[in-house]
């Protein structure tokens, strides 16, 4: 079968039997984030907007903080160099909203099609997501006019719908296969019908606009020259923080950070397209010195040119760049005078 | 999070590593002269001599104990006889003010100060350093900014003055 | 009972007969977003006539035309510019007058008297084209929800003291005595002893992700080339290598927790009194550090023990660039 239904606590006492680390959401807002499970702590039992952190899962195989090797300089000049060890502990992370689920996808293509980037990929190997259907949209969701809906199930291996105290779980991948085999031995199975009675549930929230990708992409190749950029751009103060909380972003920066003379590390910290030196050149020179090159170039990738490269949009309607825009500006809106279409 | 390990108290072993931003003028002066008069002080201070206390960047001050400093001393001319006449005034004002930062997030006062010591006061040098050293070395290192990383090498600073 | 309806009119008044007086070139406003009842700043001027319809003011104009102006220096230079002001906003731009960041006699300056201010984020979004925005002494209502004090989202706002604004026009009266409030919050945290204190601030250091956010929206924080970390460093095609390579990093890239208390303790002193405790820097920051405890400390030694008024007058000495020789010393190791 390909979904089955366990009663919430089965999955608990499965996820427990794994010995994995399990992370979820917790806390809803700037003061959440996605947290470590303690031991025979209960799993959330619902996700919407009204539990989403501020910060996306992407830190778990994108860290802010990432050492890529160290050095140490020996007595006779002799550079020792050590490999970062790109690895985590096998996690398994549990009850993230389509938009959040959906963000792997963008991720993985970015960070791991032709030349897998090791950083990412050593952690990724380790990474399980089990998505969970999402029962509350907020009012800067906007996850349905990019092509995803609160089931979408892309980016997950397993899916859950939440109905009562049962948990209906639906195999998406081979990746957790071991626990989808624990959870499915002596569990009811779950046939279509039951599936399309229990995704009801989760009803998207009616927009009245949608992004067709391809139409889209090419209306905004269209309007890379429009002026409406600059319209778009006047108010935002290049804080970054559209891209630091957006769950696809991936931008990094790398500095070498000596402890003494002697030895120090190469360190990535996330960077972002929206701070005036992320194209500097060392000439000074800088081909996105205004604030409008800047904001055109991130809606531009999301929209047009990860679309062009990878088939997909590099957003997945979370609403956070629009919900903690400190200046409200709201990409669905720019996109929508651009070329989106009602 | 940093965690507060039980390190204080004489007797440990902890030797407390202090910087001490002294003014050319009157403190460093001041300093040579207690050097010179084989005044006896805890070695424990790296002295780092600018022209004036007026030059002290508060991020100096932020940086020295960030980079694992326990204590940090600034020193400079008396009011009124200041060798660019208004510097010490407005380093005044302003280390004054880091210092309400800086106990506000909890370093103890006694691990910042700021005082005014003329070139002939060799005495009072040699007070404050054992001051500030013995307090420190009482209150223990400073946790704050560690990050869990063991602070490269111990050294004890220079042996006189 | 304020009526901010009737007061936006008033505004949109004064704002268009600027404009069709040429006294003013632009204007820097706050206007309806299409997120109602959030509000963003605009510039309204030729060409940009059905801006001015929405041109409003409430409890929810939350972010600071002055950054605005910080951020669009270069583009309205030379250009005489209106600006709609609240009482923090102006003491933000007395301070950059008193810097010498802007000219005094290229603005124009309409107050709009503030009783403080609410997240609209907490408020059901308003149908219809025209909605009630009321406040009185202690909350704000908007259609059948009003919200207080706490419960309004802006903390910062309940200790403001600040209620003598002095613009070329106004609209508003007070709807409250603001006086001079103790802040509480500050007590409760300096009761800790050391180590707790230590311990509550290493977790705030610890969890900033270094995004800057706090930096760009303060109105007050206009350096063009920032000394910690620089978001634009203030280069030319003609400088010298050597300048480039000397620039120091005071704070380097790593998010940790001595690294980012450089940074949060560095602009704490940048800001000793040019800090208006206008709260935004605490309210954009995306993982909702309590900023104003760090800021607090400062602007709470540089109001009691310095008895300094922040952007009171563009007149008046910046306040780490004057002394008093009655400013107190060090009290040795009791402090």
């Amino acid at each position: 079968m390909s979904a089955i239904r366990v009663p919430a606590s089965r999955m608990e006492k499965a996820l427990a039997e794994t010995g994995w680390r399990v992370m979820v959401p917790s806390g809803a807002g700037r003061k959440g984030g996605y947290v470590e499970l303690r031991a025979g702590g209960r799993l959330p039992r619902e996700c919407g907007d009204h539990t989403k952190p501020s910060t996306p899962p992407k830190g778990l195989v994108f860290p802010n903080n990432e050492e890529l090797l160290s050095y140490v300089l020996g007595v006779k000049g002799e550079i020792e160099v050590g490999p970062a060890s790109h690895t985590m502990a096998r996690t398994v992370l549990y009850g993230t909203p389509p938009c959040d689920t959906a963000s792997f996808r963008a991720l993985d293509s970015a960070l791991l099609k032709d030349m897998a980037e090791p950083g990412y990929a050593g952690k990724r190997g380790l990474l399980g997501v089990i998505g969970m259907a999402c029962s509350r949209a907020g009012r800067w969701c906007f996850c349905t006019s990019v092509g995803l809906s609160p089931r979408s199930n892309i980016g997950a291996d397993l899916m859950v719908y939440p109905d009562g105290d049962d948990l209906l779980v639906e195999r998406v991948s081979d990746r957790l296969d071991g626990l989808w085999k624990r959870l499915e031995a002596g569990a009811a199975g779950a046939d279509e019908k039951a599936l399309r009675a229990v995704e009801g549930k989760f009803v998207p929230r009616v927009l009245n606009f949608v992004f067709e990708a391809e139409k889209l992409a090419d209306a905004l190749e269209k309007a890379f020259g429009s002026p409406y950029w600059k319209e778009f751009s006047e108010r935002c103060v290049s804080c970054g923080i559209c891209t630091f909380l957006c769950p696809t972003c991936h931008c990094f920066d790398i500095t070498d950070v000596a402890k003494d003379e002697l030895s120090g590390k190469r360190l990535r910290t996330w960077d972002t397209c929206q701070f005036p030196e992320f194209t500097g050149e060392t000439s000074a020179h800088n081909p996105r010195k205004e604030r409008w090159a800047r904001q055109r170039q991130r809606v531009l990738h999301k929209f047009l040119y990860h679309p062009r490269n990878h088939g997909h949009m590099m957003c997945t309607g979370c609403g956070r760049c629009i919900r903690y825009c400190p200046v409200d500006i709201n990409i669905a809106e720019g996109v929508m005078r651009l070329g989106g279409s009602k | 999070m940093t965690v507060e390990t039980p390190t204080t108290g004489a007797g440990t072993g902890f030797e407390p590593r202090i910087v001490a931003f002294i003014c050319n003028w009157c403190t460093y002066a001041a300093a040579d002269l207690a050097g010179v008069s084989r005044l006896q002080m805890p070695p424990n201070t790296l002295n780092i001599r600018v022209m004036c206390s007026g030059r002290i960047n508060p991020m100096l001050v932020i940086r020295a104990f960030s980079q694992g400093a326990d204590g940090v001393l600034v020193s400079g001319c008396h009011m009124g006889d200041c060798h660019y006449i208004t510097g010490n005034y407005y380093a005044r004002r302003r280390l004054l003010t880091l210092k309400s930062v800086l106990t506000g997030i909890g370093i103890e006062p006694e691990r910042f100060r700021v005082t005014w010591i003329s070139a002939a006061e060799a005495q009072d040098y040699q007070r404050v350093i054992t001051e500030i050293v013995e307090n420190v070395k009482r209150l223990g290192p400073l946790t704050l900014f560690r990050d869990g990383r063991v602070v490269a090498r111990e050294t004890t600073g220079c042996a006189e003055g | 009972m304020r009526d901010y309806r009737s007061e936006s009119a008033r505004l949109r008044e004064i704002v268009s007969g600027l404009l069709e007086r040429g006294e003013v070139e632009l204007v820097v406003a706050w206007t309806e977003g299409e997120d109602r009842p959030r509000t963003r700043e605009t510039l309204i001027g030729k060409g940009r006539e059905d801006l001015l319809r929405k041109v409003v003011w409430s409890p929810f104009c939350t972010t600071s035309t002055v950054t605005f102006l910080k951020k669009n220096k270069a583009a309205l230079a030379g250009k005489r510019l209106g600006v709609v002001v609240k009482d923090c906003d102006l003491q933000a731009l007395n301070v950059l007058l008193q810097e010498h960041f802007l000219k005094r006699e290229d603005l124009v300056i309409i107050g709009v008297r503030c009783d403080g201010l609410a997240e609209a984020d907490l408020f059901p979004r308003p149908e219809g084209a025209e909605v009630p925005i009321t406040s009185d002494g202690g909350g704000v209502t908007v259609g059948k929800q009003r919200r207080g004090g706490e419960d309004s989202g802006f903390t910062t706002c309940l200790t403001c003291s600040y209620e003598d604004m002095k613009p070329d026009h106004v609209v508003g009266e007070y709807g409250r005595k603001k006086g001079k409030p103790e802040w509480g919050h500050l007590a409760r945290l300096q009761a800790l002893e050391p180590g707790k204190r230590r311990e509550h601030y290493a977790a705030l250091f610890e969890s900033c992700i270094r995004c800057y956010a706090c930096r760009e929206v303060c109105p007050v924080c206009a350096c063009v080339e920032c000394a910690i970390d620089p978001g634009e460093r203030a280069i030319t095609p003609r400088t010298a290598p050597s300048v480039k390579a000397c620039a120091p990093v005071w704070a380097c890239r790593e998010r940790s927790v001595s690294e980012n208390a450089v940074y949060l303790l560095t602009r704490t002193m940048h800001m000793a009194g040019r800090c208006v405790r206008c709260g935004w820097c605490e309210r954009a920051c995306p993982v909702g550090l309590p900023l104003m405890e760090i800021l607090d400390l400062s602007n709470d030694a540089v109001r009691r023990v310095y008895r300094y008024e922040v952007g009171r007058d563009p007149a008046d000495p910046p306040f780490l660039a004057s002394y008093a020789e009655t400013d107190p010393d060090d009290k040795g190791a009791g402090h």
